[in-house]
């Protein structure tokens, strides 16, 4: 009896100890498999990139409202309230100009980015001295068919500038410090490489998901990848977007805004003429001046809280002392 | 006593074996799907494919295509229309093609078809009423259809149309007219005007083209699906009545003390019932008043009104109006 439980506990430890064999190569077998770093760019560059401010020191905490019908002369008093362009833009930079041309759609129906405006943009930096200009974003619908049929291509490029379209080899993987969200995801890098400034440009606009579209919400389309994921949590990635992108300047044109069925629109019974041009360095307080032409205030938009919060800048624009011009 | 081992038997056997199988299986299913590198899950974002359905062979007299036109799927729409897709996802989308067209000779002259099919006609209406223009003409096309000074809009069936010009001229608005005709000839008959339960509502004093139907979360309330809503101007301001067809009266009985309990949770403060109204819950919500009830299977009431008497006209005058539909 003795030799039998002998026999049993030596066939238990054997047992045990292929089972364990069996469990620890199966560990070794997941470890060596697992992929820490998720799926490969698969975009010729396997290393993230950093994004550096293009906050201008010295230009913190300036904003302007000017109220016109006309977005040219609007731009020009507004860039004139802030200091000029010569305190953004100086001789042999670089500058990037973001538009939002996310959609294929005609300028007249206010979903994109202004195309005079963009122009007049372009030229102006030309004029304080820069030695290039490039004109990008990163649209919702086909690129070439975005730009071209929203006037930004060819107005951009009549200005002088070089419009970049998206392409597999111009993003990189960014990981934002800090993110929840945006981690480890395709960023429209290549434009902004050796870039000295970034100014973003954006059409106020209604939005069915986040309220509003302005700004910040501009960066958006500096992200690649399947980004609609995003639209999960919407305000999440709008405050990430803030606090991703330090620009050197930010214009919410709200000249005439999409205040229905954004973001597309499509009719222009879509659109309502509010006359005002909103420019600064403190994105946060040009949405926030911003989404009061959508008869919002910022305390209803929930991403302005989280971006205010996430110190991307403040909700209280009245504290910045806005310059205001009225055009008449 | 015996301590021998038993032998294990066939079942155990045999169901060692399946475990294992299935193991390998997981194991083999795991590599596979990692092995395969997703190029829209990276990168660019890139086109997002697929044909333009019935478009692909639409022809419009005086109008030339622009390319073969577009695809999108559920998971693609976002695509096309961004942060909008959601109010189609909500609704029920199942797919859209879109082409552009220009007047012969003149290609800045365009305009952009948007076909979308929605599991249902229920469907259509809902995101044809969500998106009606403010000051729209009424087209002779459909029941359901308007003209804007650039645009047509239509829901036939399980299908809404946009047809957006990039001009606000009179060639392009008869192009979008002639596009439309040739889409509904293509499209099976369908009658409607606002599909479902709408037609209950109080017609006299109702604001023309006022029928929208919420597909999802009404009112700001997780769960309260496909709602109609009407509105009636009133003095200076607007009454909506609101009503939606349950399964049964239990469920709309159920519906109408979920949402009591939502307005309490949001600040509402329930109020004693209006005795021509018995079986109601008045609820002031910051100085509006919600009066709603559950009538057979139907969940019905006004909202939104700070003129307590006119809410309570109005809701007479529907509840009266659904005991008609169901004596």
């Amino acid at each position: 009896m003795s030799r039998d439980l002998d026999m049993e506990r030596r066939r238990f430890l054997l047992r045990a100890g292929k089972a364990g064999l069996g469990m620890a190569a199966t560990l070794a077998l997941s470890w060596w498999a697992h992929d820490s770093q998720g799926p490969s760019a698969g975009i010729g560059q396997a290393e993230g990139v950093k994004l550096p401010s293009f906050a201008v020191k010295g230009t913190e905490r300036r904003l302007a409202v000017v109220k016109s019908s006309h977005r040219v002369p609007a731009l020009r008093a507004g860039l004139e309230a802030l200091g000029g362009i010569g305190a953004f833009v100086g001789a042999g930079h670089k500058v990037v100009i973001k538009v939002n041309a996310a959609f294929a759609t005609p300028p007249a129906l206010g979903a994109t980015s202004n195309p005079e405006l963009v122009a007049e943009l372009v030229r102006l930096c030309l004029k304080a001295g820069a030695v290039k200009v490039v004109v990008t974003d990163n649209p919702i619908n086909d690129p070439a068919s975005c730009f071209e049929l929203s006037g930004i291509g060819p107005a951009g490029r009549a200005a002088g500038a070089e419009v970049v379209l998206p392409h597999p080899g111009a993003f990189r993987p960014y990981t934002l410090p800090g993110g929840r969200l945006i981690k480890d995801w395709p960023l429209l890098y290549g434009p902004l490489a050796g870039a000295d400034r970034l100014i973003g440009l954006a059409p106020v606009k209604d939005h069915h998901r986040s309220q509003a579209s302005v700004t910040m919400k501009n960066w958006y389309g500096l992200l690649g990848g399947r980004r609609n994921v995003f639209h999960q949590d919407i305000n999440g990635i709008i405050s990430e977007l803030g606090r991703m992108v330090a620009p050197s300047l930010v214009i919410a044109d709200g000249v005439t805004t999409l205040a229905h069925n954004g973001p597309t629109g499509g009719s222009l019974e879509d659109l309502k003429p509010t006359d005002t041009l909103i420019l600064g360095t403190d994105q946060v307080a040009v949405d926030s001046v911003a989404v009061g032409l959508l008869g919002l205030k910022p305390a209803q938009v929930p991403w302005l809280g989280l971006a205010a919060q996430a110190g991307a800048g403040t909700t209280d624009y009245e504290s910045l002392n806005p310059t205001k011009v009225e055009l008449g | 006593m015996e301590l021998s081992r038993s032998q294990p038997s066939r079942t155990q056997r045999l169901l060692s074996m399946a475990i294992l199988g299935l193991l390998a299986l997981v194991i083999a299913v795991v590599f596979w799907q990692q092995g395969r590198y997703d190029p829209a899950s990276w990168g660019w974002g890139g086109a997002a494919g697929g044909g333009a359905g019935m478009l692909a062979d639409l022809a419009v007299p005086g109008l030339t295509p622009l390319g073969p036109g577009e695809g999108f799927t559920p998971a693609t729409l976002s695509d096309k229309i961004d942060g909008k897709a959601e109010l189609y996802l909500a609704a029920g989308f199942e797919s859209m093609a879109a082409r552009r067209y220009a007047l012969a000779g003149r290609p800045a002259a365009w305009l952009e078809l948007m076909l979308y099919r929605m599991k249902d006609p229920r469907a259509a209406y809902s995101v044809f009423s969500n998106q009606r223009r403010a000051g729209a003409q009424p087209s002779q096309l459909t029941p359901n259809a308007y003209t804007t000074s650039n645009a047509l809009y239509l829901a036939q069936g399980p299908y809404y149309l946009e047809a957006v010009a990039s001009l606000p001229e009179p060639g392009l608005r008869q192009g979008l007219t002639q596009a439309a005709q040739a889409i509904l000839a293509k499209l099976p008959a369908a009658p409607s005007a606002a599909p479902g339960e709408a037609w209950l509502f109080p017609a006299q004093g109702m604001k023309a083209g006022s029928v929208v139907l919420l597909a999802k979360d009404a009112f700001g309330m997780a769960g309260l699906n496909e709602i109609f809503i009407a509105t009636y101007p009133q003095g200076g301001g607007e009454l909506m009545a609101f009503l939606a067809r349950r399964a049964d009266p239990a469920t709309a009985q159920k519906q109408v003390a979920a949402y009591a309990a939502f307005l309490k949770d949001n600040g509402g403060t329930p109020q004693p019932v209006p005795a021509v109204l018995p079986g109601a819950n008045l609820v002031e919500v910051f100085g509006a008043w919600e009066l709603f009830w559950a009538q057979g299977p139907y969940l019905a009431g006004v909202r939104g009104a700070e003129d307590r008497a006119a809410t309570e006209a109005l809701a007479t005058r529907l509840r009266q109006a659904l005991e008609k539909a169901q004596p």
